[in-house]
């Protein structure tokens, strides 16, 4: 079923990808039989972001996340203190057990029949369970056959929590790849302690009227959007360089590109440094004060890592992805889940140091609430592009013509300083590319075992010309 | 009629209700005919703008449901000087999801005079604000408002702080792009 | 003292779901226990048993829902 799109006749899903033109059919974005083998072939699979350990940090804490289009409770079991997560359905006939957005409980109790189930999804009650004529001998409470599902694995990231459904796929590890360092580094505090961030609450959730992909793919890897989009938000005063008396900091020498791991499907802007340390810290807060306590976090972050070269990413060095929807700076966590084929829910959480004093968090605060958001200076203008692109591309004439996706392609290159991963001109579209080398992969796949990491010898890339090495074109 | 402070006779209460209301249609208007910067103008240099996000909660947990004004985050926590950045952007003529301009209406109701006191006049006030933009995109926002007013003597009042509680969990529309 | 608490009358749900950890209950099977958890949600108590007619029970902690609660008072 996975390889065929009904609706349009008997076309693999692979030919709604065009290779050498540098092409992808609009179809990707628009069509319901594809968006629902996306939910299957995709989120079931993937290693999907829950949240943040600090949003749950006492026992019987938990916080109502996404994976997809459903929902998960994420839990601190009030017992064993693990963090949890299990899908937000009762297994008796289908409510949902738990409507609120967060709290503190010993149980989840299902409004409908009163199944009831701990911290651990265990089902401990059920009404009517003393009931001889009720549930006669068919009592389900304690089994492990009508507990809350669970989701197949979980993984407590340097503070992140991330989960798949499906126990087959690897290790959270191995499947950031490459990526492992720089995510752990964005979850560092600023003077390089690891996990050293905490995240305010609560999530930050809204509606973009667009397809997932159409921020998911694109979004923190899109450099020339930049110029245009955001054309007004110099005006307001609060653009990234922000910040009165910005010093001229000593260079460090780095190189910036757009990266893509065309096996993981990971992928960014990037900077790798060519310098041991860490730069000079340059001013960039209005707010007094601010800008003193990150010089002194960098000082400290200076010696910490004094003889090493930073993973590639940090302040000002670009942000990235991690398949299929997760973007990452190192002061925003935030991903894009698909509710119909046009619409999209986005949900964000903006970190701040742990130990900073009130003011820095102060600071940092408003800026994430002020930058970020359909109330953001900055991403109001991303949402109404994203949106409009829905209804235009939508079209029975609209959707024959391919989107463009061709800047630098058949100019990356392979580099030994994040092995895997094609390296190609910053404002290229190689991250983009490489999104839908794994969405491919995913899309046809029969199970991980066709899938990279978990079988090695897969090459994803579907696009020519990489350092001269074949493609795995059909 | 609410006679605030007890000082007042009802009809001086009455002038005040009358005028409140006034003030209030004044800021509407403005914000509908476009005219942001002198809307600007009724807001006061040390304002508070704040619109929390609203949880669901359960029965009783009332200190909840509002995100933390100075703790977590809100859909806007604002000075005036950031308004003033926010109405410099649209007024750039480039800021897409309000070019072209929107067409937006306010409508006020259920203006109450709450109280007054040395730090100004409390009043409470709903709103529905309606905005029809391009061809066929309705965005919505239903709320009340807790406002602190200050009198002033060119404007009559300035916004000294403004409470925004808006009927919403997860923001619907996908940018919010007027003032309340 | 013990003080009986009201569960059955007109404010029995807020007082059912007010109930406090230690307060005893007794059920409608006979069994008596201790009230370890209430999750306030109306509907269950976490309870220690110290008498149950299946003598198995004795000691063990279950969730019981509220019509399974004859009476409450504290200890
Ligand atoms: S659906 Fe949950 S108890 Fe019946
Ligand atoms: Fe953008």
């Amino acid at each position: 079923m996975a390889n065929i799109v009904r609706a349009i006749g008997d076309r693999s899903i692979r030919a709604y990808i065009d290779p050498e033109r540098g092409t992808v059919s609009r179809e990707l974005y628009v069509n319901d039989d594809i968006f629902a083998q996306e939910l299957e072939q995709i989120y079931q699979r993937c290693w999907l972001l829950l949240g943040h350990e600090s949003q749950i940090p006492n026992p019987g804490d938990f916080v109502v996340t996404r994976m997809g289009t459903e929902e998960v409770l994420m839990v601190r079991d009030r017992k064993d203190h693990k963090i949890r997560a299990f899908l937000n359905s009762c297994r008796h006939r289908g409510m949902k057990v738990c409507r609120y957005d967060e709290g503190n409980t010993l149980v989840f109790t299902c409004p409908y029949h009163a199944w009831t189930y701990d911290t651990k999804g265990k089902l401990v009650g059920v009404g009517f369970g003393n009931y001889a004529n009720a549930y006669t001998d068919t009592l389900p409470t304690g089994s492990e056959e009508w507990g809350l599902v669970e989701v197949g694995q979980i993984c407590n990231f340097y503070g992140s929590i991330w989960a798949t459904w499906d126990p087959k796929a690897p290790s959270f590890q191995d499947y950031l790849g490459p990526f492992a360092e720089s995510l752990r580094h964005c979850l560092q505090s600023s003077d390089g302690e690891d996990a050293g961030l905490e995240f305010f609450t609560p999530f930050q959730r809204h509606r973009i009227p667009t397809n997932w992909k159409v921020p998911g793919f694109t979004s923190v890897t899109d450099l020339t959007h930049t110029a245009m989009t955001h054309r007004s938000a110099q005006a307001a005063g609060l653009h990234e360089d922000r910040g009165t008396g910005k010093e001229t900091a000593k260079p460090f020498p780095q190189e910036k590109y757009a990266i893509g791991d065309h096996n993981l499907g990971h992928g960014g802007m990037c900077t790798f440094y060519d310098q041991l340390g860490v730069p000079d810290y340059a001013n960039e807060w209005f707010e007094p004060g601010v800008d003193d306590y990150f010089r002194a976090q960098t000082e400290r972050k200076k010696l910490l890592i004094a003889d090493r070269i930073m993973p590639p990413h940090g302040w000002g060095g670009g942000h990235f992805a991690i398949f299929p929807a997760v973007m990452v700076d190192s002061w925003r966590i935030r991903y894009y889940h698909p509710h119909e084929t046009g619409i999209t829910e986005r949900w964000s959480l903006f970190g701040v140091d742990k130990n900073a004093p009130d003011h820095v968090k102060d600071a940092v605060r408003h800026y994430a609430e002020r930058f970020n958001g359909p109330v953001g200076f900055f991403e109001s203008d991303d949402m109404e592009n994203w949106n409009y692109v829905f209804p235009a591309s939508q079209g029975a004439t609209a959707r024959k013509y391919d989107y463009f996706y061709r800047n630098g392609l058949g100019h990356g290159k392979y580099d030994d300083r994040l092995p895997g991963v094609v390296v190609n001109g910053s404002y290229t579209e190689e991250a983009h590319r490489a999104r839908f080398s794994r969405w491919l992969a995913f899309m046809e796949a029969k199970s991980w075992d066709d899938l990279y990491p978990l079988n090695k010898s897969a090459n994803h890339n579907i696009w020519p010309g990489v350092d001269g090495q074949a493609s795995a074109k059909a | 009629m609410v006679n605030v402070g007890g000082k007042q006779t009802m009809l001086e209460d009455l002038i005040l209700q009358h005028e409140l209301e006034q003030f209030c249609y004044l800021e509407a208007r403005l914000l509908d005919e476009r005219r942001l910067t002198e809307w600007l103008d009724l807001l006061s240099e040390d304002l508070d703008y704040w619109m929390p996000m609203r949880r669901n909660i359960k029965f009783g947990d009332w200190d909840k449901e509002f995100t933390d004004h100075h703790k977590e985050i809100n859909w806007f926590d604002e000075t005036k000087d950031i308004i003033a950045g926010r109405i410099r952007q649209i007024n750039t003529g480039v800021h897409w999801p309000e070019e072209p301009v929107s067409r937006f209406e306010h409508l006020i109701t259920n203006i109450e005079v709450v109280s007054e006191d040395a730090d100004g006049i409390r009043v409470n006030s709903k709103f529905h604000v309606y905005q029809n933009r391009l061809q066929d995109e309705i965005n919505q926002w239903v709320g009340r408002r807790e406002d602190l007013l200050r009198r002033d003597p060119d404007t009559k009042f300035k916004v000294v702080k403004r409470k925004i509680i808006l009927a919403q969990n997860v923001m619907l529309p996908k940018v919010v792009n007027t003032f309340f | 003292m013990s003080e009986t608490y009201n569960i059955k009358g007109q404010d029995g749900i807020q007082v059912f779901t007010d109930l406090p950890e230690g307060a005893q209950v007794t059920l409608t099977n006979g069994a008596v226990g201790t009230i370890i958890g209430n999750p306030r949600d109306g509907a269950f108590l976490e309870v220690t048993y110290s008498e149950h007619p299946d003598s198995s029970l004795v000691g063990a902690d279950e969730f019981v829902f509220f019509n399974q609660v004859e009476s409450a008072a504290s200890k």
